[in-house]
């Protein structure tokens, strides 16, 4: 009987039927490295769990920045670990809010607390975002992230709309300046510093006169301070001081920017010695006088002693009294400077009484009247005489120092009547020492623009007497001048003349200007007692971020 | 509904709920198509149809408000897609006991593949989602790039799928079980050695003495059974025979077919025809090599991935 095709192919497994019960090649190889993987999976999670420190590198998004480098290993030095008891209180699956949960206030204490800082306004949902750092400060970023240096769009999530998110019940101060601010070049306001309206200039100076050769209102003008003055005046160490190179006696003073302004004390410098050799001449603490060295960032504030003093000393007038048919000569004297007008009557007083005495003003020739007590209360005649002159000389050189046209009121604004020199008062200078108090500028850093590039207004130029006296328009440029480098690059600036050349390219976040927390200074100012951590750590325990 | 209902009455309560949850009439691809370039089309389409609109969707409910975007992975709604994911990933791994367990009454395998190739066609807009469209750090990064890899290797494998099986009914007649073909090359190298023993000796039971082929060309039968046809039989090509190439095999058997005497003839047809289906059963070998070699990949690359995976899920439960 022929054979049928199937069981012609049944045969071939005669005896091997259940051939299918044995893995070929592919399935073996496919277990194999099945079995392989899982092993390594096994072994990864092993020393992930066994060794957690060593393997912590695996979970994170990136390095740590440099302050935080010592806890790359260490998750917990920085996180709050969650435990399964919070897995039933229904949080499981609120990651983000979990993943904020950092112990910052372990080191960075009193950033989160409600009343300090730039926030202290902020509604109570507001508060709820800037209490947790990590809603702004990113991390995991790598060892040069900086945590301060923020996207725009951390800040402008209120600063769009700060009604929103402005509580008027906390605020300490006006209300929000701007309500939407959204991008420095496109939507920022004015500089409201600029505005001197609600709180003007306390002091008349004129930059024009005084970068002047001889600082003079027109070229050549009368009065013109030489060398040779300045030297007459207070001596060679001071007229050595602003001499130019190659300049004599008989050469105009020459100020420049520098003359004045300053960032560092130049400790250590020729220029620092010279600064301190002037104030040693007039008698004046060095000590106190002379800043210690600063950061560099600002112009150290002008100081009357060591930039005005030559030129503008506050003496009290010369006096010539009659005695008899004597004329005596009463020499003027150095009257402090820094006192309000109500001081101002005894100082002087006491003064010509020094100048009478020390003088020997021939009143004093006068004996004590026979039989006389020292202790009589009628003062001597000589002592009453000298008094009534004392008291004559105080009254007219207090009138000029008030009232004269090179007294107080040359440089200083006053506020009351002059006749009740009690309540007649001079208004501190200066009246801004940072100018732009919501921000941060690095003088240093913009060193290459030339001074007037940002200030106009402040080179020397013909002006009148008039104008010279009376407060300085704001010499500070406003944001567009800033806008022309802080901007996207390749925008087109118009220059004075019309023209356009591109710009921008310079950085221009938010806070490559504002900084939060009072961050530049923590521990200085207000909030600074919250800013101290509640319980300072050794090194120890800091680099195990215990 | 009424054919549903008849059919599902005959099964246990637990194929009820298995034919329930994974109704066989779904199709594995849109459309049905039956041509092999349709059907890759199709699963393309699918791949990037079902990303695309699954991130739209995700996009137009951010566009609402309803979540940020981009995604954050430890946001509400990444953590969810997240959950999800890693839902849609063990779900793909019971595959695996399903598979261990095939005699236990688990549903169809038909089905369970369905629905392993939507979810994971489904998982990857969702892990994409979850991680923010990022890598994260080096254990999310690792478990994503695996994760890829397992889809790459997934969708390959179901084009291999989609392709190979049709190629291998169409060019391989006489198919026979791929893990079977070295055991069957050695079966018909016995059959081969067999039938040339017939032609040049003489069995017992024969009515003549004289063997059908004798002299020289007997010699050279065995010569040429015992040197190229019988290793070519058992070890295909890789015994680097020229038997393997068609022209040289039908011009070998086609000297030997015109030299031996007629009523030889029909064994070497014989012989011919296990020498075709050797080379058919190679091709065949290379073809089933194609059509499987993606789960070499697929398989280890889930494991490690899914044990990755939940250490990951851990950590970051755990400190996120």
């Amino acid at each position: 009987m022929p054979r049928s095709p199937s069981r012609d192919l049944s045969d071939r497994y005669t005896g091997r039927r259940g051939y299918f019960r044995n893995p070929d090649r592919l399935r073996r190889g496919k277990y194999t490295l099945a079995v392989m993987a899982l092993v390594a999976a096994g072994a990864w999670a092993a020393v992930d769990v066994t060794r957690s420190s060593q393997a912590a590198y695996a979970h994170t998004h990136g390095p740590l920045t440099n302050p935080h480098a010592a806890f790359d290993d260490n998750c917990a030095a920085c996180h709050t670990s969650f435990s399964w008891k919070d897995a039933w209180s229904g949080n499981i699956l609120n990651v983000r809010d979990r993943w904020h949960d950092f112990t910052c206030s372990k080191c960075h204490a009193g950033a989160d607390h409600p009343p300090f800082g730039h926030h202290d306004s902020a509604t109570d949902a507001a508060q709820a975002i800037h209490n947790r750092c990590s809603n702004c400060h990113h991390d995991h970023r790598g060892r040069l992230h900086s945590l301060v240096r923020l996207p725009d769009a951390d800040c402008t999530r209120c600063h769009k709309d700060l009604a929103r998110w402005f509580d008027p019940a906390k605020s300490r101060a006006q209300p929000p300046y701007e309500n939407s601010v959204t991008h420095f070049v496109n939507d920022h306001p004015e500089f409201r510093s600029l505005n001197i309206a609600t709180k003007p200039r306390t002091l008349t100076f004129s930059h024009a006169v005084h970068m002047n050769p001889g600082q003079t209102y027109t070229p050549n003008g009368k009065e013109a301070m030489t060398l040779a003055r300045l030297q007459q005046w207070n001596g060679p160490e001071i007229a050595a001081r602003y001499r130019k190179p190659g300049q004599s006696d008989t050469d105009l003073v020459q100020l420049d920017c520098a003359s004045c302004h300053q960032l560092d004390s130049g400790i250590g410098t020729k220029e620092f010695e010279k600064a301190k050799t002037t104030l040693e001449s007039m008698g004046a603490p060095t000590r106190s006088l002379l800043p210690a060295r600063a950061a560099g960032a600002y112009f150290l504030p002008i100081n009357y002693d060591l930039h005005c003093r030559a030129c503008h000393p506050t003496t009290a007038m010369e006096g010539q009294v009659t005695s008899g048919d004597q004329k005596f000569i009463v020499p003027r004297f150095d009257v402090p400077h820094r006192v309000q007008p109500g001081q101002l009557r005894s100082l002087l007083k006491a003064g010509y009484v020094k100048e009478l005495i020390e003088g020997g003003h021939p009143a004093l020739k006068e004996p004590l009247e026979p039989g006389g007590r020292l202790d009589s209360a009628r003062p001597p005649s000589s002592a009453a005489s000298l008094e009534a002159l004392a008291n004559e000389l105080a009254q007219r050189a207090e009138g000029l120092l008030l009232r004269g046209a090179n007294g107080c009121t040359k440089c200083h604004k006053t506020i009351g009547d002059p006749s009740h020199p009690s309540e007649y008062r001079i208004v501190p200078v200066p009246d801004r020492t940072v100018w732009l108090v919501h921000a941060k500028f690095n003088h240093a850093a913009h060193r290459g623009a030339s001074c007037a590039a940002c200030h106009p207004g402040t080179q020397g130029r013909e002006i009148t007497p008039m104008e010279a006296n009376q407060p300085e328009p704001v010499a500070i440029l406003g944001i567009d001048s800033c806008r022309s480098c802080h901007s996207p690059a390749q925008t087109r600036v118009q220059l004075p003349d019309g023209s356009t050349i591109p710009g921008g390219g310079v950085r221009h976040n938010c806070t490559d200007c504002h900084n939060y927390h009072h961050g530049d200074f923590p521990l200085q100012g207000r909030g600074s007692p919250l800013r101290f951590p509640k319980n300072p750590r050794d090194i120890a325990d800091w680099l195990r971020g215990m | 509904m009424i054919d549903q209902f008849v059919i599902v009455s005959y099964y246990p309560a637990q194929d009820f709920f298995i034919h329930f949850l994974f109704p066989a009439e779904w199709p594995v691809l849109w459309g049905k198509t039956k041509s092999v370039r349709d059907r890759v089309l199709a699963i393309v389409f699918s791949t990037v149809g079902i990303t695309f609109g699954v991130i739209l969707v995700a996009a137009a409910g951010a566009a609402a408000g309803l979540w940020e975007w981009p995604p954050q992975p430890s946001s509400g709604f990444g953590v969810a897609c997240g959950v999800l994911g890693g839902a849609i990933v063990v779900f793909e791994m019971l595959i695996l006991p399903r598979k261990w367990l095939r005699s236990r009454r688990l549903g169809s395998t038909r089905v369970w593949m369905r629905w392993h190739v939507w979810m994971g066609l489904l998982a990857l807009p969702v892990i994409l989602l979850h991680a923010g469209f990022g890598w994260g750090g080096p254990l999310p990064a690792t478990v994503m790039m695996l994760f890829l890899l397992v889809t790459a290797s997934g969708i390959w494998g179901l084009i291999m799928q989609q392709w190979l099986p049709e190629k291998i009914l169409h060019d391989i007649p006489g198919e026979s079980i791929a893990s079977q073909i070295s055991r069957l090359g050695q079966y018909h190298a016995e059959e081969a050695g067999r039938l040339i023993a017939t032609l040049v000796t003489v069995p017992p039971e024969a009515e003549t003495s004289e063997p059908v082929v004798v002299g020289p060309l007997a010699a050279e039968l065995v010569a040429f059974r015992d040197r190229e046809l019988v290793p070519y039989l058992e070890s295909g090509i890789s015994s680097r025979s020229l038997l393997a190439i068609p022209s040289d095999a039908q011009q070998r058997f086609g000297r030997l077919r015109e030299a031996v005497p007629p009523a030889a003839r029909p064994v070497l047809d014989r012989l011919q025809e296990l020498a075709e289906l050797r080379r058919r059963w190679d091709e065949q070998e290379r073809l089933h090599f194609w059509l499987h070699n993606w789960l070499l990949l697929h398989l280890p690359l889930s494991v490690t991935m899914t044990g990755l995976m939940l250490l990951h899920a851990y950590r970051a439960l755990k400190f996120w």
